[in-house]
């Protein structure tokens, strides 16, 4: 698929699911059907107003900030720093062209599944950042060189295991395969890759990533309300594309800074 | 076709076989144990529920006391539960006198998750009901000091519970100590929450979830902290003692209903809330919870207050006047 073909079907898929930042509250239909049925059920409630979609997709564009939240600690940035480790797959890659063409694939089907059910930037660095901590856990390993499938596989586990920590639905793992890929596994593979995985990553997964320093960021910025929301879409725009670019780059959690010297610049008012 | 699937079959147990001794399994040199052992020896069954059990174990290898939590994984179609990636992740990184330790985590025959804990011999909601709740001043002051040294903690490193409430809050017979337990519904919040399903047990759950709000942050639970701080001075659960038919009424009952003036938001929240109004007059918290001196009242209060913007933080707790004697830490 041509790159620019690609990134244009990105931005449609985002625009015409409203913009999902990372701080975006999105409104949950099922809620509201539950709501309005208990309203339903109780006589005595019977003469009040119902919630309405418009107000409520109002009200979903805010995003309140509680005064504990601002709160910034010194150490945040330095615990973030500490935290973090360097990518290790990159050298591997380079001596390895089998495997890194099997990351790059696995990687880009990694970004449209997210795209398909609008899951969160987050997700997306989580599973990539799954995927390329159980590569190099393999990387001596003879198995990665003979078995794309496993790249494959990898990546269906990473993605499943990312929209667990963090999404509030996970689709069942036949779902989760909606683009086409070369492979389609079994719940069983993958259920056993989940295993490997969490095992291989000592179960470590909320790690650093370029969207920790933005939240840290956007706070020490003291960004409210719009105004932080369009700049974490922006730069969530600018990592998506990082990770879609070329040669689908190894990205640094503090990558989230470099991401940020631009933003702000943009978002000045001139 | 054959061969190949026997190949990915043979190669992918192969894998398997060997990062089942993981860096957690694996932290003594020269003992690596095998997939299926984690190094116990069962004694007896401590706890069922839905997810599976808890059993009362030694540790083979030290002797001591260890709790192990087995998880049955019904579903192949979802593989791991999100809640045990979410409290075993967690875990793994949360370091705190009053956090219960996760020692080992294992598999057994793809079919269980295994995690084995440091060993405590009881939860706070079992002190309550079996010996009595603790009748000193000091035991309650001691415990909330705990709790509240955990959760700020917790909070520092941006995790929130969801799920605080006797029974997950557990005991240290001999030494009085506290540690919270069961994180399973916790998460690292990154100022974007949406409303799941209901968390928590009702009675600790704060009014911003009952409202089905979609956002909700750090202050659910200083709610829950204020609900376990009131049952045990009281001896039963707070809003138990209120008889309503919904936990919100009786939060009314008790506090008062909100207005825009006491909870700004209020009525964009609940646009149905005109139903409680005028029906209730706060009953007040000292009706219920008396035999609390006044600095822990005042504490109370500032836990259980309707609007989360205003509620107090557990950092803040812990430099309450309520606290100022506390010098047996």
């Amino acid at each position: 698929m041509p790159l620019d073909h690609h990134l244009f079907l990105e931005e449609i898929k985002m625009a015409h699911r409203y913009p999902k930042p990372l701080l975006d509250t999105l409104y949950c239909l099922k809620d509201h059907i539950h709501w309005e049925e208990e309203q339903v059920e109780d006589d005595e409630y019977s003469s009040s107003t119902t919630t309405t979609i418009t107000n409520t997709n109002t009200d979903t564009s805010s995003v309140v900030f509680l005064e504990h939240d601002l709160f910034w600690d010194r150490e945040e940035l330095s615990s973030l720093l500490a935290k973090e480790h360097q990518n290790q797959l990159s050298n591997t890659l380079q001596k390895n062209l089998v495997l890194a063409s099997s990351r790059q694939e696995a990687v880009e089907w990694i970004l449209k599944v997210n795209a398909h059910y609008s899951f969160s930037t987050l997700t997306a660095v989580l599973a990539v950042n799954y995927l390329d901590r159980f590569l190099f856990s393999f990387r001596f390993q003879n198995d990665s060189n003979n078995n794309p499938w496993l790249t494959q596989l990898a990546a269906v586990a990473c993605l499943s295991l990312a929209a667990k920590v963090e999404e509030t639905h996970v689709p069942l793992f036949v779902d989760l395969q909606v683009e086409e890929s070369k492979y389609l596994f079994e719940a069983k593979a993958v259920n056993r890759m989940e295993i490997l995985v969490l095992s291989a990553l000592g179960w470590q997964m909320n790690p650093v990533t370029p969207l920790s320093f933005l939240d840290y960021i956007t706070r020490k910025l003291g960004l409210k309300g719009y105004l932080c929301l369009e700049f974490l879409r922006r730069c969530e725009t600018v990592l998506l594309s990082v990770f879609a670019g070329e040669g689908g780059r190894m990205l640094q959690a503090d990558d989230g800074g470099c991401v940020w010297v631009p933003m702000r610049r943009e978002n000045d008012p001139s | 076709m054959w061969n190949e699937e026997s190949d990915w079959i043979g190669s992918f147990d192969a894998l398997l076989a060997r990062l089942a001794e993981c860096s957690m399994c694996s932290r003594r040199s020269g003992e690596r144990p095998g997939a299926a052992q984690m190094d116990v020896k069962i004694l007896d069954v401590a706890a069922e529920g839905g997810y599976g059990r808890v059993f009362r174990c030694l540790d083979v290898h030290t002797g001591a006391l260890v709790a192990m939590k087995q998880i049955t994984m019904v579903r192949l179609s979802q593989g791991i539960p999100a809640q045990i990636i979410r409290e075993v992740s967690l875990l793994r990184e949360l370091h705190h006198a009053n956090i219960v330790k996760l020692l080992r985590v294992g598999f057994t025959e793809n079919r269980y998750v295994n995690l084995v804990f440091e060993h405590l011999d009881y939860d706070l909601h079992q002190f309550i009901v079996n010996r009595g709740y603790p009748k000193d001043a000091t035991t309650v002051k001691s415990f909330m000091f705990q709790i509240l040294s955990a959760v700020a903690y917790c909070h520092s490193r941006k995790v929130l519970h969801r799920d605080l409430k006797p029974s997950n809050v557990l005991i240290n017979h001999s030494k009085r100590l506290i540690k919270l337990a069961d994180f399973g519904l916790a998460r690292e919040f990154a100022d974007d929450f949406l409303y799941t399903e209901k968390l928590g047990t009702s009675w600790y759950r704060a009014p911003e979830i009952l409202c089905h709000s979609r956002q909700y942050s750090t202050q659910v639970d200083l709610w829950s902290v204020g609900c376990i701080f009131a049952e045990m001075v009281i001896g039963q659960p707070l809003f138990q003692v209120i008889n309503c038919r919904d936990e919100l009424e009786g939060i009314f009952k008790l506090l008062g209903t909100p207005t825009e003036e006491t909870w700004p938001g209020i009525t964009k929240l609940m646009p149905n809330l005109h139903i409680y109004c005028s029906k209730f007059d706060p009953l007040g918290l000292e009706t219920f919870v008396t035999d609390l001196e006044p600095s822990g009242l005042n504490l109370l209060s500032m836990m259980l207050c309707l609007d989360p913007s205003k509620r107090i933080s557990a950092e803040a707790s812990l430099k309450h006047a309520y606290f100022t004697d506390v010098n047996w830490i």
